[in-house]
């Protein structure tokens, strides 16, 4: 039952109390992942910021103090714009906070100071009328400096006398909370005034709008405007108001969350390919809710490559600083110079915007094939010669209150369907029930639930009743679209009856002894 | 701190729609993209910006906003042209405020950018003189060697309607700003 050697502990896998409660439950474990998905988030945010983010804010240099009209904010402190060597050290600043962040240098420390030197570049960049609605990006660095994300990949992991801080799983679950609301905000106004009546079409008015008036003439655009029927363009009304209003229910579940963010990466590239509206940083703020580590199995074999980059023990304070100022001075001279290469295949700019939104949706699309090819049995057939030929720890793990008379019988019900030979089981009370939720971070008394321990993971509560029902295949699989509920909505239910088992269905006096078949199905 | 954000986010979100400034910044907020709607026959409609430049040898030329506010990202460009190019109504006249008050002071010295956001989003006093330094510098960045003596900037009112398999406009002229260089 040893994870492999190499996996990556949870973050934060402190012991975890039995007792919380949904909500709390919620807060700190529902979004647990690994470390090194945290990393990979990092590197990817900061990428994204290199290359889709600067230069930034030197370009109000162009304009005089007539254009200033700052929003209620820390613009309104001043009367005018900021100097130009006030606007170069912002863009200095927080280019060379992104590559600290890339390589993880003192990561928390940089990323809450990346945090702040943009909010008050954007302040300044927001002042002349117009607030991009970026927000997400600084919840992101805000979120997910707390969340562990320098502890692999990073500086930080090879600097021995300087330990990354420890680190919580409540960030994500902050985050979660956070674009859930943003979502919402743009969703509820929405729904207020006209975008559900039938007789109005928003999304192909706003669409004219940015055809025409802002003169963003894309050929998506045409085609859509001049072949979609006003039923369809109505669909569509409806279609954006759900999606983004199920954001905030979806926040309090990963599993949702990443379900209503994988179909959002599509909505947002369909808006970028008819009106030239980029909202690709939303789908950089869903991307920290994906457990890459997980979610694409060949992950793995880059993995060593990263951890042991040589690199990294040779990064300084000053080497990122020189970086930074001569990414700067080469942004000051060329632009953006992904731009500047892009440019030679066309126009660089939209080509960068167009990967920036595809990108994401071919992860998205590789994620789906690879879980639909499961769901076939291609995968399934593949682990089950697995499980066959290896250690019977790779064999999921159920377990079960010995004394429970329906956990008992639930664990029978498993036994009869599960003729694939997938489980494994084991009382709480057993030695080997002991020792696997002392490895998973769970007390040993612990016995508020049925607990599936698949690799290095560890369910609980209703979500370990439909991860098991979900590998038990058809037709007991059509329940676990059940996990879309979220996980503090169904706990209640589960907390309930098992608060009322022993009555319900009775309390044994010993652990089950299996028959000699179920043996070699049971763990001591 | 989860119960603080969970209060904080709708008292800011109900904060940024009903304060008398707008938008503030920052703000958890997505876009609304609401107001425009089109009926049943595609009928929409939005504002439009036309720029004209007229040079001392009698001729004109046609710019569109993104080549004179070409350095903004073109998210910004038509607010920028809302605030600096777009004759608006004139400021009151009588101050209701003393400029004594405690509101007047905070105003003209702690937040000075607030006024100046009212002055230059709602009001309009004729094109200010560092816009129409700017508009000068631009046109000689443009037009290399040409003497640029007006800029005409026309603000319309565009609808779109589809009949007869295409989308027609019909343009309704509604403020015109003239800028002698």
């Amino acid at each position: 039952m040893d994870p492999p050697a190499d996996s990556s502990p949870l973050v934060g896998r402190t012991t975890i109390n039995p007792r919380r409660g949904a909500l709390t439950r919620w807060m700190f474990e529902e979004y647990l992942i690994g470390e090194r998905s945290l990393a990979v988030s990092r590197v990817l945010t900061a990428l994204y910021l290199l290359a889709m983010g600067y230069p930034r804010y030197v370009w109000l240099t162009a304009f005089p103090s007539s254009f200033y009209a700052p929003p209620l904010g820390l613009g309104a402190f001043f009367r005018d714009l900021p100097p130009e060597w006030v606007l170069w050290l912002l863009l200095g600043a927080t280019v060379s906070l992104t590559l600290a962040l890339l390589v993880g240098w003192h990561t928390r420390a940089t990323g809450l100071a990346l945090t702040a030197f943009t909010l008050v570049g954007n302040s300044f960049e927001y002042s002349l009328g117009k607030i991009n609605h970026d927000i997400l990006v600084l919840m992101v660095l805000l979120t997910m400096s707390f969340s562990g994300w320098g502890r692999r990949y990073s500086v930080d992991a090879r600097r021995a006398a300087t330990p990354p801080p420890p680190a919580a799983g409540w960030p994500l679950a902050m985050l979660a909370l956070l674009v859930g609301f943003a979502m919402f905000s743009a969703g509820l106004p929405k729904a207020l005034t006209g975008w559900l009546d039938p007789s109005t079409q928003s999304a192909r008015a706003h669409l004219l709008y940015n055809y025409y008036v802002f003169e963003r003439p894309t050929l998506a655009g045409r085609l859509a405007l001049d072949h979609t029927s006003a039923l369809t363009w109505e669909a569509l009304d409806w279609a954006t108001v759900i999606l983004e209003l199920s954001f905030l229910p979806a926040a309090f579940s990963r599993r949702a969350m990443l379900a209503v963010g994988g179909i959002a990466v599509f909505f947002h590239a369909a808006i970028y390919f008819t009106m030239e509206i980029p909202f690709h940083l939303n789908a950089l703020a869903y991307g920290m809710f994906v457990d890459w580590e997980h979610a694409f199995a060949r992950w793995r074999s880059l993995d060593g490559a990263l951890e042991h980059l040589a690199v990294l023990s040779r990064v300084h304070g000053w080497s990122i600083l020189v970086a930074g100022i001569a990414i700067t001075a080469l942004y000051g001279m060329t632009g953006n110079t992904l731009v500047l290469l892009l440019g030679t295949l066309g126009d660089g700019d939209w080509i960068r915007h167009a990967l920036a939104m595809l990108a994401p949706c071919l992860l998205v699309g590789m994620a789906v094939s690879q879980w639909i090819v499961g769901q076939l049995g291609v995968g399934r057939r593949r682990r089950r010669l697995q499980a066959l030929t290896s250690e019977p720890g790779r064999h999921p793990l159920v377990l079960f209150d010995g004394v429970c008379g329906m956990c008992n019988r639930a664990v029978d019900f498993v036994l009869a369907r599960d003729r694939a030979d997938v489980f494994r089981f084991a009382a709480l009370q057993s030695a080997a029930g002991q020792a696997a939720l002392t490895r998973h971070g769970l007390s040993a008394d612990y016995s508020d639930s049925m607990v599936l321990i698949v690799g290095e993971r560890c369910y609980r509560y209703s979500s370990a009743s439909l991860e098991i029902l979900r590998r038990l295949g058809l037709p007991w699989a059509l329940l676990w679209p059940l996990v879309l509920v979220p996980p503090p909505l169904r706990d209640l239910v589960y907390d309930f009856v098992a608060a009322h088992r022993y009555r319900w269905f009775g309390k044994l006096e010993a652990c089950r002894v299996p028959t000699a078949e179920q043996r070699v199905r049971f763990l001591g | 701190m989860f119960a603080l954000v969970v209060i904080l986010l709708p008292t800011q979100y109900w904060f940024a729609r009903a304060n008398p400034w707008g938008e503030p910044y920052p703000a958890l907020l997505m876009p609304a993209f609401e107001g425009t709607q089109t009926d049943g026959h595609g009928r929409a409609s939005g504002e439009s910006v036309a720029i004209v430049v007229s040079f001392g040898d009698g001729t004109v030329e046609s710019v569109p906003l993104r080549t004179l506010l070409a350095r903004a990202p073109s998210s910004h460009i038509m607010a920028m042209a809302q605030i600096a190019l777009k004759p608006k109504p004139s400021p009151p006249v009588d101050r209701p405020a003393s400029p004594s008050s405690l509101r007047e002071l905070l105003k003209r010295h702690v937040v000075p950018g607030l006024p100046l956001r009212a002055a230059r989003i709602s009001y309009w006093s004729g094109p200010d003189p560092l816009t129409v330094e700017w508009l000068q510098t631009r046109m000689r960045e443009l037009f290399p060697g040409r003497r640029a003596i007006r800029v005409t900037v026309d603000w319309s009112v565009d609808t779109y309607v589809w009949q007869a398999d295409r989308w027609i406009r019909q343009q309704t002229r509604a403020l015109s700003l003239d800028v002698p260089l």
